[in-house]
């Protein structure tokens, strides 16, 4: 019988399975059952052992460890209790084992069961067991011979139900375990990312957007996110912001309507959930082919809302496994989406106010040069009109064309076209080419929008073939010079895309046609510039925003009504006036400054650089603002014409965006934060309801912050806040902590960056506040488990040295009684011989002591404290240590070489170290198991190194690839069947807080490993002062 | 004391517990040798007189039970009596397998050692008075020549000068002679002390009809 590894006793095993699972910790568990799995199919003679897990609907059994002996096939990853095995999935909800001894045993009614275990991957033989907690069946573990039939005792059945019971413990332990310990992480995660979008000017948002991916990616430990947003005419979800580990590719760009699964659940606000493929149902035929063709394992879509409005969707998923997602993690995506949303919402109205801004200025700017326009030059300006329409509708052809009543025809006379598009023919005339076209424009005055093709009427076939001909696919058209029988068009067409027409335009276009037909038309007719201002002032008067004009000496030379409605004055009261007086007082010398500076400049701007502008109105009150500023120059000289557009309304849509985004709101409660926001301007601070509820208190100025922390904390803090701006520090990031007026003391984590205007003015400065007193606990908890752990790892060690220890001290308890019970024989002699007497006697009291040793070593080893830190020897350690492994090493037939330098004090937990020692010696012996005996050799050597004192532990094992050694560190990097894998992340944690370092390398001539750990010498000890310090100490 | 001009071999790598034994055992009256390792002790062999060995389980380099095997294969006889710091059943199963004489934990009894060691020095002693003779049959039937041997083995069976002549394909007379040589050379009077004389050194007679598998074995 060919012998592999020596087959465990099983009745040994369940003790130590039970004890090896009391202590490990919850990201052990996974990899501990399957190791487990594998040491019971091996102690009993089975080729397979397997656990599955019930999802979450109940249907199915999902295979979640196994072992499988090599060569054998493995039990089925989905197996469904309603089709696949009825009558087992009957059993085990019912709580029944199930044992099989041959497919006989099994009741007529087990049909489908009977021809599993006749199948190919079916068992000859096996044991199922229900995974029972609290009288709830989570799923089943199964214990099965492929080979051959055999019984199976009562001991042993006994013994799975507790295996059963101790695993089923566990799987629920870590499912609690990673969902509180690991939503807490998530919650910060999402904290943190929320804080991030808290007044994020609208052009970080994208960035920000994608390093969120990237975030909780990583978290979660999945390979894909992306973001979709819904097309406007909500049936195509675009890519727009993704993040995906290196080797996986980004979803397609686009995923139309053919998903109508996923796209119903989205848009009725579900999120969409799939743990594994198997659990599409079979409506999603279009998501399972294309999650099977993509290779996601995995996936959850979020939705993203902004009150009932769908903005898109977020996708999480994974490639390389199946995860799951608890409800409690989806919600916590949800909120994310939230945020999201958010941030989405603001961005796309941020860009739409910017456009609707630099359009109205475009046009006040166009208008305003052909009113200046010197004649020679007017056909010039036209087409420079309609070459900056064009670049702002992004089209390809900009035309203004003209009809002629008598004749009936219309001919394009100018035109703009993009630089890539083939250019429209000169001669075209409107009512031979398009005749429904010219009906409409010409003869009835009707605007006609036509974004794609098929917008055309049927009775206007003719008008599209012909358009269509040139290649074009939208259009828009306007009549100009209105009445009944509008002389002009203006035209804008696209040969390239679709363009969605924004019809809110049209009107501004319209003006912007009549300025340029009437700067045509003073080409034409002498005097009619006269008429030409009347038009500019019918443009600037209907403007739908605030338009001033201001001279160079910065007096408002023309201001419209809206103008007058922001700021509150007739128009009288502000014609001839300083238009500083439209500012608030602090802004008003800079201003003057500004505009002498840049008076000469030409081309449209914006006013503020990014910083938020404020009016002042007539009753003293401010408005916020944005403006735009284009320089004109006409016959009577330089002047500025100037938009503004009344941001009131826009702060209020602001305020309702952050209302409607509740996400933002509930995830800021969730993760006890809350955002502030300190206006500069207005020298207020702004709370959030969660700030307020931290804070426990309104308050309006940072002082009254400040006035809630220790006394001993004010200044540091005045001072932190205050380099902000001084220092212009741009970002804070502050944990102290406040008493609230209502009591209970809170620790809190202030963070904030500042906003400065172009001129380095303090503009604004934002941020948020968080409680962390629960993260803190946690962190103490954390610390408290930590050095609970490190003595469960020093007590599972010492428990395996057992054997060992017994060793050590039966040696001298040997020596003892055979001296003592000789010296009573020789002194029955005549004549004792009192010389031996006396060298019994010596050697008994020596090896008394030496039994002493032994024990007090181990019960420093056993002994649970907290930690002392007293100057310890380094070398006395390390001989302490090795004397308890004495034996052990003997055992393992190993070779053991010394080289200590004396007297390297360090100031350590000396019991800490011993276990440092322990755990690197021990993982030495272990390395070299299979090593060849005579080649087994371990150096333990310590000296002083430049301020440190370097312990060096080198085996002669099949050492470590240069890849893993980072990693061997890390928990649960096991590679032993039977270790926890905790003991060199145990190491390493002693080590780093004792302040020092620990690394491996390889060993002497590329053999084995050296593991090197060093820790800071005790500062005034060493060779030449370590006595006198004990001499000076009281 | 049967175990006077006996030598008890300590095998201990722990030099209290050499020292220790060391002293119980001459109180006891033992001539007493220690090693610290298995290679010391087997450089002190051979050794023809009566003794045994006590024999620490764990040691640095050769273990006890190695140590044992050894001794086996250098065709010594010496009872091993075990001690080891720890009950391992699975050591001490083999061991006692091999032959050894006990297997005693530490820390022992000096009654328990020394009766253990009284019985292994006395077993030791019958083991080479057997030795003794069985070396001094060997010597005898080393001078029979291959023929006489044949006949030796047939006579011990019981069978008539008649039947073994057939079976040998040789006349009577011949194996009359033969078998004169065997009783003379081998310095034996009667079958029954030639049957005898082939016991004690294993080789056996057995009726073939009772035991159809083997009639002869030899059991070395």
């Amino acid at each position: 019988m060919p012998e592999t590894t020596p087959a465990e006793s099983f009745h040994g095993l369940v003790a130590k399975l039970s004890a090896d699972f009391v202590a490990m910790p919850a990201e052990a568990i996974d990899a501990g059952i399957e190791s487990w799995l594998e040491r019971i199919v091996r102690a009993l003679g089975l080729e397979r052992s397997a656990l599955a897990q019930i999802s979450d609907d109940g249907r199915m059994l999902v295979r979640t460890h196994a072992y499988t002996a090599p060569g054998f096939p493995p039990l089925p990853e989905h197996i469904r209790t309603d089709s696949d095995l009825p009558w087992l999935g009957r059993q085990l909800r019912a709580g029944r084992t199930i044992v099989v001894s041959k497919v006989e045993d099994l009741p007529a009614e087990a049909v489908q069961e009977r021809q599993f275990m006749l199948s190919e991957a079916g068992p000859k033989s096996n044991v199922t067991l229900p995974l029972k907690v609290g009288g709830n069946v989570i799923g089943l573990i199964t214990f099965a011979s492929l080979s051959r039939e055999r019984d199976w005792s009562q001991d042993v059945v006994q013994r799975l139900e507790l295996i059963a019971g101790i695993l089923a413990n566990a799987l629920m332990r870590k499912r609690k375990e990673w969902q509180i310990g690991s939503l807490l992480r998530f919650e910060q995660l999402l904290s943190s990312i929320s804080a991030t979008f808290v007044r994020l000017p609208a052009e970080d948002i994208d960035a920000a957007l994608r390093s969120s991916l990237q975030e909780v990616v990583q978290f979660l430990g999945i390979d894909r996110a992306t973001i979709l947003s819904l097309s406007d005419d909500r049936t195509v979800l675009y890519r727009t912001h993704w993040h995906v580990t290196s080797d996986i590719e980004p979803m397609p760009p686009a995923l139309g309507k053919d998903y109508a699964w996923s796209f119903g659940k989205l848009s009725k606000g579900e999120p969409v959930v799939v743990s594994c493929i198997a659990d599409l149902p079979a409506e999603a035929a279009v998501e399972r082919e294309y999650l099977e063709r993509v290779g996601v394992r995995s996936m959850v879509a979020i939705p993203l809302f902004l009150g009932d409005l769908m903005l898109g969707a977020a996708t999480f998923s994974a490639s390389r496994e199946e995860v799951r997602w608890p409800e409690a993690l989806v919600q916590r995506l949800v909120l994310l989406g939230g945020v999201f949303a958010g941030a989405l919402g603001r961005q796309a109205m941020e860009d739409a106010q910017r456009e609707a801004l630099h359009f109205e200025t475009l046009i006040a700017n166009v208008s305003a040069r052909l009113v200046a326009v010197d004649l020679d030059r007017a056909d010039e300006e036209v087409t420079h009109a309609l070459e900056t329409v064009l670049q702002f509708f992004g089209a390809d052809y900009c035309t203004l064309a003209e009809a002629d009543p008598d004749m009936d025809q219309a001919h394009i006379r100018y035109l703009a076209s993009d630089a890539g598009v083939a250019p429209l023919p000169a001669d075209f005339e409107y009512a031979s080419k398009c005749p429904q076209t010219y009906d409409r424009i010409f003869r009835r005055g009707e605007t006609l929008v036509r974004s794609r093709m098929g917008d055309y009427p049927a009775e206007d076939a003719i008008d599209r073939e012909m358009v269509e001909a040139l290649g074009i696919r939208s259009i828009l058209a306007i009549p100009i010079a209105g009445g009944e029988r509008p002389r002009y068009c203006l035209g804008l067409a696209s040969s390239r895309e679709n363009i969605i027409w924004p019809e809110e335009y049209v009107p501004r276009l319209r003006l912007l046609g009549d300025a340029l037909v009437n700067a045509l038309m003073r080409t034409r007719f002498e005097g009619a510039l006269r008429t030409s201002e009347e038009r500019f002032r019918r443009v600037v008067e209907s403007a739908p925003n605030g338009v001033m004009m201001v001279d160079a000496d910065g007096r408002i030379v023309l201001a419209n009504p809206q103008i007058e409605r922001i700021f509150g004055y007739r128009g009288e009261e502000l014609r001839g006036r300083q238009v500083e007086m439209l500012l608030p007082p602090g802004e008003r010398e800079r201003h003057r400054a500004y505009r002498r500076e840049h008076a000469s400049e030409s081309g449209l701007r914006a006013m503020g650089g990014g910083r938020e502008l404020y009016g002042l109105r007539k009753d003293g009150t401010q408005v916020p603002v944005e403006i735009g500023l284009s320089p004109i120059r006409t016959n009577e000289g330089r002047f500025v014409l100037a938009t503004v557009v009344d941001a009131t309304e826009r702060k209020q849509t602001e305020k309702a965006l952050r209302d409607s985004a509740r996400g933002l709101a509930e995830a800021q409660k969730i993760a006890r934060l809350g955002s502030w926001t300190w206006d500069a301007v207005a020298q207020k601070l702004q709370l959030s309801d969660e700030a307020r509820r931290i804070v426990g208190v309104e308050m309006a100025k940072f002082g009254d912050f400040i006035a809630l922390a220790r006394p001993q904390d004010r200044a540091e803090l005045s001072e932190a806040i205050a380099r902000l701006w001084t220092e212009r520090a741009d970002a804070i990031d502050l944990e102290f902590p406040i008493e609230p007026p209502g009591g209970g003391e809170r620790i809190v984590r202030v963070r904030g960056r500042a906003y400065f205007g172009q001129d380095g003015s303090p503009v604004r400065a934002a941020g948020t506040i968080q409680d962390v007193s629960e993260s803190r606990k946690a962190e103490e908890e954390t610390r408290k488990l930590r050095t609970q752990l490190w003595h469960t790892d020093r007590v599972a060690r010492s428990g395996t040295l057992t054997a060992s220890l017994a060793h050590e001290l039966n040696q001298p308890l040997t020596a003892i009684l055979s001296n003592a019970q000789a010296a009573l024989r020789f002194l029955a002699h005549d004549e004792p011989d009192l010389a031996e007497l006396r060298e019994i006697l010596a050697d008994i009291v020596r090896d008394d002591k030496r039994a002493a040793a032994v024990i007090s070593g181990l019960r420093a080893m056993m002994r649970h404290h907290e930690t002392e830190r007293v100057s310890v020897d380094m070398a006395a350690v390390l001989t302490e240590v090795l004397g308890l492994l004495h034996s052990e090493l003997i055992g393992a037939g190993i070779d053991l070489k010394t080289d200590f330098e004396q007297g390297c004090n360090v100031l350590a937990d000396r019991v800490q170290l011993q276990q440092v020692v322990l755990n690197l010696v021990m993982n030495a012996v272990e390395a070299m198991r299979d090593s060849h005996a005579e080649k087994r050799r371990i150096s333990v050597s310590c000296g002083g190194a430049g301020g440190t004192v370097q312990v060096r532990v080198q085996d002669t094992g099949p050492g470590i690839s240069p890849q893993r050694r980072e990693s061997v560190f890390d928990a649960f990097a096991t590679t032993k069947p039977h270790g926890m894998g905790l003991g060199l992340a145990v190491c390493r944690s002693i080590v780093e807080s004792h302040g020092g370092r620990i690394r491996v390398e390889a060993g002497d001539g590329g053999q084995g490993s050296r593991f090197v750990f060093e820790i800071p010498l005790m500062a005034g000890t060493g060779a030449e002062f370590g006595d006198n310090c004990v001499e000076v100490a009281p | 004391m049967s175990g006077e001009s006996a030598t008890v071999f300590v095998v201990d790598d722990d030099p209290s517990v050499r020292r220790g034994l060391d002293r119980l055992l001459r109180s006891a009256g033992y001539a007493v040798e220690v090693f610290e390792s298995a290679k010391d002790f087997l450089a002190r062999l051979p050794y023809r007189g009566t003794g045994c060995i006590i024999l620490d389980v764990q040691m640095p380099g050769t273990t006890g039970p190695e140590l044992q095997s050894k001794i086996g294969e250098k065709d010594v006889s010496l009872p091993v009596v075990f001690l080891t710091a720890h009950g391992d059943v699975s050591t001490s199963v083999a061991a006692m397998k091999r032959g050894a004489m006990d297997f005693l934990e530490k820390p022992v009894d000096d009654e328990v050692l020394l009766e253990v060691v009284r019985q292994a020095i006395a077993r030791h002693a019958v083991t080479q008075a057997h030795e003794r003779d069985r070396r001094r049959i060997e010597d005898r039937l080393a001078t029979l020549s291959a023929r006489e041997r044949d006949v030796m083995l047939e006579v011990i069976q019981g069978k008539l000068n008649k039947q073994i002549g057939a079976a040998l394909g040789i006349t009577e007379k011949t194996v009359k002679v033969h078998r004169g040589r065997v009783m003379e050379k081998m310095g034996v009077g009667s079958v029954a002390e030639l049957v005898h004389l082939c016991d004690t050194i294993g080789i056996t007679t057995e009726s073939p009809k009772a035991d159809e598998g083997e009639s002869i074995r030899q059991v070395s």
